[in-house]
């Protein structure tokens, strides 16, 4: 396997422990997909919604419909900055671990690759343009929306791509080869391409359910029958999602070659316990939100299905990237290789900040609520 | 100063002269713009001028482009402008033919604005030889040619512009009088007489804008107002210029040598290029016309009419004629820009 | 040249693809910062004198803001992580791997940022004037903050000072061009701020308001009027030797012949800079009136040209180098490259799978050693391009000019043996169409017919 073109690492040693810059890793892009899934599926169902409201008859059903794609649309801005700041954050440091995996994946696909910059660009300037002329292009409004939709799912596909080519360091060679390195690169002959791109855009349904749900529990209070709307056709959404989530789970699972899945079931070690442990959370998450949707309103059903579910896609996030390393072992690499020299001083102040950004952020946010509500 | 020469009229005249706000003003400054370029031209042709040696004329060019302080920018900027200032009559007379300012009585301003672009092109044509390296001698030798295909009088025209049979030194010497003295004496006279009557007649009220109630008609005073937004436009009509001089340096080709094939493909400038393209598509002879006298006659008759348009669609025209006046503007612009792109990829 | 896969962009190549997209995110995030300013003095003053008007145009001023920052802004940043990367991994891998956790300082410090501008915007009118002033000033030190930190990494391409002697990272990141440029910067974007102003200010419909509106954004130009000059020099004066003798030579000769690129880009940001002073001056600041929407237009127009311009020369004078001293542009360690001619690279090269060279294939080794190394810089017929640049030389010449590329001083040295360097030669012939060999030279042993550099 020596023959494999992998870029020797950086001459400079990455600056912090590898365990630390993983732990960030995990953390951030944790983050990074919760919120990614929220925007990504609340843009679906308020595109849903906004085509429904259009269609069905029913004029309370279509001011229902109306009113939840607008509220959705007013949030998914501040969805998209957070999703796309929290983006970077995991880039950085997977650069700093899987830098010469990472960097030459996007060369080879390099348009595709850097059209997600544009792509952004015109799916947020869409939702905006449908927030801020939802009155004025009452009857066109839902065009802004559809295409927003359709850039972040193309975005979405790219990172799938790119993600996945990185990890395949022995087909690099024949894809350079026969591009001629025109960064044209689509990496759909990859088995696991589909249902693995399926996968994280089922999950940003489910995500968003989950996120409509707790809209409808904080509207409890104003107005009960757009609270109970709201909680059904969240659950609902969660819940169709997370079934079609089961089939392309078990498609994701076995388009990973056979001595890799393994990791996850034939294999004893952490990889499995996480694996089986998320399963477990997923399922009582489930039971947890239908049970608070249809049977009691309760918040804390309701809430301790959401946790359970965000902490079992937390773990997914660890299964992630230890079937990376999984797949970068068969290219002779491990982690462990990352030659390290720790800048202490610097790590120090970069959680110094940390804390500072964190408590600025918090002084903010109550200090807003206050003076909101006060006023 | 002022007991002597009392100047005070011209700012008054000014003060007094008014231009019409509207949401077409934005062509009112093309002929400020085309004003502009004109003394840039001046000022930088008379700085070339001062180097240009009709004896060795590519050798000269070349000097001035690596020898003297600044000259690389001088003669880039005197190239650039040179096609700007056509680009931007061009736009003035159709921004002025489509709000109709041309009707009585501003007559004799579109005639003189007529002549100004011959004048203009003349300028090219003449200007274009002057660096007397190969592509300007045999696009120049293409373009004499065509003129042989004017009967009796052609031949004629054609050597008077050679200076004899063939282009040689005695065409340069021609060609530089020409763009030097004659031309600019010309078009400074013709120049003059246009901005006069552009200021005796005050700046044309198009149509939509006159019949609307007084009250909703906006002037701005021509003294400040207008000036000083003259002055920002050319001032970035400076910056574009610089930008297009500094960035796009004009280049100099290899020395002009006769007696070499002229090479493939050569065309003339852009500005002659849609005639130059559609006398590409008339047959070798219609009848017993030739065609490119075909071509001619045709090129003479438009530019005829073009020229006395204020006759044919006056201000008492019926409305047909009008009409007609209209769609010929409209198809010759059409017509230009697409053999001019046609011309450009072919 | 570095052991990635390099990518052919084509005929816009690699130094445009990133000037296009640098120069939109240079120009919007400095407008981040310096209109943060300008909201936050802004609505101080307004809110002293209580000026309604002025706090009603900064509501609509701080949407476009938002808007504009928060988009394009921050996306074009990610875009040039992403088009370096794309185009230098080895650039990019080397700013990674040294300041990673500055770059995750500044990514916290952009995460507040972000989050305070859109407080900032939604919060008009919904809270205490007190608490959006405090917003305002929160917002803008964050933004000024951000600054602080990608100076670092930004002037340490430039100038790593004595890093590349102590790999010491603070050495690295408070370098000797730090302070200047930081100073530097800080002029601009107040005057890019202003820019910004003037043109929110033409759309305002109450004329008094407007004309006073106009007036005041165009002050926001004097801070660079009178102090830029002084800053470039003292910038200048911590630039390398090389660099500075670079742009001297480029300032001595702009009136000859001289049309280094370089040079010319110095003649232009002159030219564009004098006019965006001289109008606002006569424009925004003393006729108002006269002042429209699309003259401030003209003008920011202008400043993102004069932004490219200058960017451009920053990354041009760098030439031979991406960071100045240890790696060239082509993501050669200039360590590496000590015994250029020494050994052949192909056979280590993972992306060459020919792995020697015979007459058969060497057209196409030397297609690949050329995008090796040459594309990071040059395109095949586009922007600089060796069909222009190589136009009207032999291949002997052409070969020889490989062997001393770095005495030009802007180009890092070719490495490979000299069956490679024939073969490159042989492929940049075809492409200027030299004329071929004598055909009994390219069988030939390849030292025979190697004239002496």
């Amino acid at each position: 396997m020596h023959d494999l073109p992998i870029p020797r690492p950086d001459p400079i040693a990455t600056p912090g422990d590898i365990g630390l810059i993983l732990f960030l890793l995990y953390l951030t892009f944790f983050l990074h997909i919760v919120i990614m899934n929220g925007m990504l599926g609340s843009l679906f169902l308020a595109t849903v919604s906004e085509l429904l409201s259009r269609l069905v008859g029913d004029g309370s059903s279509r001011t229902r419909h109306e009113h939840l794609a607008e509220k959705l649309g007013h949030i998914i801005p501040f969805m998209i900055s957070l999703t796309v700041t929290f983006g970077i954050a995991p880039l950085l440091f997977v650069q700093g671990l899987y830098g010469q995996f990472f960097y030459t994946s996007s060369v080879l696909m390099a348009w595709v690759w850097l059209s997600v910059i544009l792509l952004i660009i015109i799916g947020y300037y869409g939702v905006y343009l449908y927030t801020r002329g939802f009155e004025r292009y009452r009857n066109r409004r839902y065009v802004f929306l559809t295409v927003s939709l359709v850039m972040f799912a193309v975005v979405a596909f790219i990172y799938v791509n790119n993600l996945t080519l990185m990890q395949t360091p022995q087909k690099w060679l024949d894809i350079y080869t026969r591009t001629g390195g025109s960064g044209w690169h689509w990496n759909i002959d990859e088995a696991t391409l589909l249902p693995r791109y399926l996968h994280f855009t089922l999950s940003a349904v489910a995500v968003a359910g989950l996120f409509v749900v707790v809209l409808g529990l904080r509207a409890r209070h104003a107005d009960e029958a757009t609270a109970t709307f709201m909680m059904r056709w969240g659950a609902w959404w969660f819940l169709a999602a997370s079934v079609l989530q089961t089939g392309v789970g078990i498609w994701f699972f076995y388009s990973i070659p056979e001595h890799l899945r393994a990791i996850f079931w034939s294999e004893e070690g952490a990889a499995r316990t996480i694996f089986v442990s998320a399963h477990v959370l997923f399922v009582a998450g489930a039971a947890f939100v239908l049970l608070a949707a249809f049977r009691k309103p309760s918040p804390f059903f309701a809430w301790t299905g959401i946790a359970a579910t965000l902490a079992g896609i937390a773990m997914k996030i660890i299964n992630r990237d230890q079937l990376r390393q999984a797949y970068l072992r068969d290219a002779d690499w491990t982690v462990e290789q990352v030659r390290t020299q720790p800048q202490t001083d610097v790590i120090t102040i970069f959680f110094v900040v940390l804390l500072l950004g964190s408590g600025v952020l918090v002084w903010a946010i109550r200090k807003y609520r206050r003076e909101v509500k006060s006023s | 100063m002022r007991e002597r020469y009392d100047l005070g009229w011209i700012v008054a005249f000014f003060k007094h002269k008014r231009v019409p706000v509207h949401r077409h003003s934005a062509w009112y400054y093309m002929g400020g713009i085309a004003l502009f370029l004109f003394i840039v031209q001046v000022v930088t042709g008379v700085l070339l001028m001062v180097h240009y040696n009709t004896g060795e004329p590519h050798a000269s060019v070349q000097a001035i482009m690596s020898q003297v302080d600044f000259g690389w920018l001088i003669r880039s900027t005197h190239s650039w402008s040179a096609n700007l200032m056509i680009l931007v009559v061009f736009v003035h007379m159709f921004s002025t033919f489509f709000m109709k300012s041309y009707r009585y009585p501003r007559e004799m301003t579109w005639m003189t604005g007529f002549m100004l672009l011959v004048l203009c092109l003349g300028f090219g044509f003449s200007g274009y030889l002057l660096p007397w390296d190969q592509l300007a001698y045999f696009a120049t030798q293409i373009g004499i040619k065509t003129n042989e295909a004017v009967p009796i009088v052609g031949g004629f025209i054609a050597d008077m512009m050679r200076g004899g049979k063939e282009l040689g030194t005695q065409t340069l010497e021609r060609f530089f009088a020409l763009h030097v003295w004659v031309l600019p004496l010309m078009f400074v006279g013709v120049l003059g007489l246009h901005l006069l009557f552009v200021q005796l007649q005050g700046i044309h009220e198009p149509d939509f804008f006159e019949k609307l109630p007084p009250q909703n008609k906006k002037y701005m005073k021509f003294f400040p107002d207008f000036a000083i937004k003259d002055v920002y436009v050319w001032l970035l009509a400076m910056n574009f210029l610089g930008l297009l001089a500094v960035m796009f340096p004009w280049e100099l080709g290899k020395e002009a040598d006769p007696l070499a094939p002229a090479p493939i493909g050569i065309k003339p400038e852009w500005y002659f290029l849609p005639m130059f393209q559609m006398l590409k598509l008339f047959p070798a002879s219609v009848g017993p016309i030739e065609g490119e006298l075909l071509g001619i006659m045709l090129f003479s008759v438009v530019g005829l009419l073009w020229a006395v348009i204020p006759f044919i669609d006056s201000r008492t025209a019926p409305v047909w004629r009008s009409r007609a006046v209209f769609y010929f503007g409209v198809a010759l612009l059409s017509g230009m820009i697409v053999f001019t792109i046609w011309g450009y990829y072919s | 040249m570095s052991d990635f896969p390099v990518w052919s962009v084509g005929g816009v190549g690699h130094g445009w693809l990133i000037g296009i997209i640098a120069t939109i995110h240079v120009y919007i995030s400095h407008f981040a910062i310096g209109g943060g300013l300008y909201l936050a003095v802004t609505e101080w003053i307004s809110v002293k004198q209580n000026d309604e008007k002025t706090l009603e145009y900064l509501r609509g001023h701080s949407n476009f803001f938002m808007l504009l920052t928060t988009v394009v802004g921050a996306l074009t940043g990610v875009g040039i992580w992403f088009v370096v990367g794309n185009t230098n991994p080895a650039a990019i891998s080397s700013l990674i791997h040294n300041f990673m956790f500055f770059w995750a300082i500044e990514w916290v410090v952009f995460l507040v940022e972000i989050a305070i501008a859109f407080f900032y915007y939604y919060s008009w009118g919904r809270v205490s004037r007190r608490f959006h002033l405090q917003l305002a000033w929160l917002y803008f030190g964050i933004a000024f903050l951000s600054l602080v930190v990608i100076n670092g990494i930004l002037t340490f391409m430039l100038t790593p000072g004595q890093w590349v002697e102590t790999r010491n990272i603070w050495d690295g990141f408070f370098n000797p061009s730090y302070w200047p440029s930081l100073c530097s910067r800080f002029v601009i974007m107040m005057t890019i701020a202003g820019v910004f102003a003037i043109v929110t200010s033409s759309r305002i419909k109450d004329d008094d308001h407007r004309h006073r509106m106009l007036h005041y954004s165009a002050k926001w130009l004097m801070p660079s009027f009178f102090l830029l000059p002084f800053v470039m020099y003292w910038y200048f004066t911590t630039l390398p030797e090389q660099v500075a003798q670079l742009l001297e030579n480029g300032i001595a000769t702009i009136g000859s012949g001289n049309l280094s690129v370089l040079t010319r880009l110095l003649l232009l940001i002159s030219i564009l800079s004098v006019t965006i002073y001289v109008v606002s001056l006569l424009g925004p600041y003393r006729n108002p009136r006269n002042f429209t929407f699309g003259f401030s237009l003209a003008i920011l127009v202008l400043g993102l040209v004069v932004t490219g311009a200058t960017e451009s020369v920053r990354e041009m004078v760098r030439k031979p180098y991406v960071v100045y001293g240890y790696l060239y542009s082509n993501g050669l360690l200039k360590e590496a490259a000590k015994d250029s001619t020494a050994r052949g690279v192909i056979a280590h090269n993972p992306w060459i799978s020919e792995k020697s060279i015979t007459p058969g294939n060497r057209k196409v080794v030397g297609e690949k050693i050329f995008r090796m190394q040459c594309q990071a810089c040059h395109t095949k017929s586009g922007y600089r391009s060796l069909k222009d640049l190589a136009h009207g030389w032999d291949r002997a010449f052409i070969f020889r000019r490989l062997t001393n590329l770095q005495v030009t001083n802007i180009m890092p040295p070719f490495m490979g043996d000299d069956d490679e360097r024939w073969a490159l030669a042989e492929y940049l012939g075809d492409l200027v169409e030299a004329p071929p060999l004598p055909p009994d030279s390219a069988s030939q042993p390849v030292l025979s017919h190697t004239p002496q550099p």
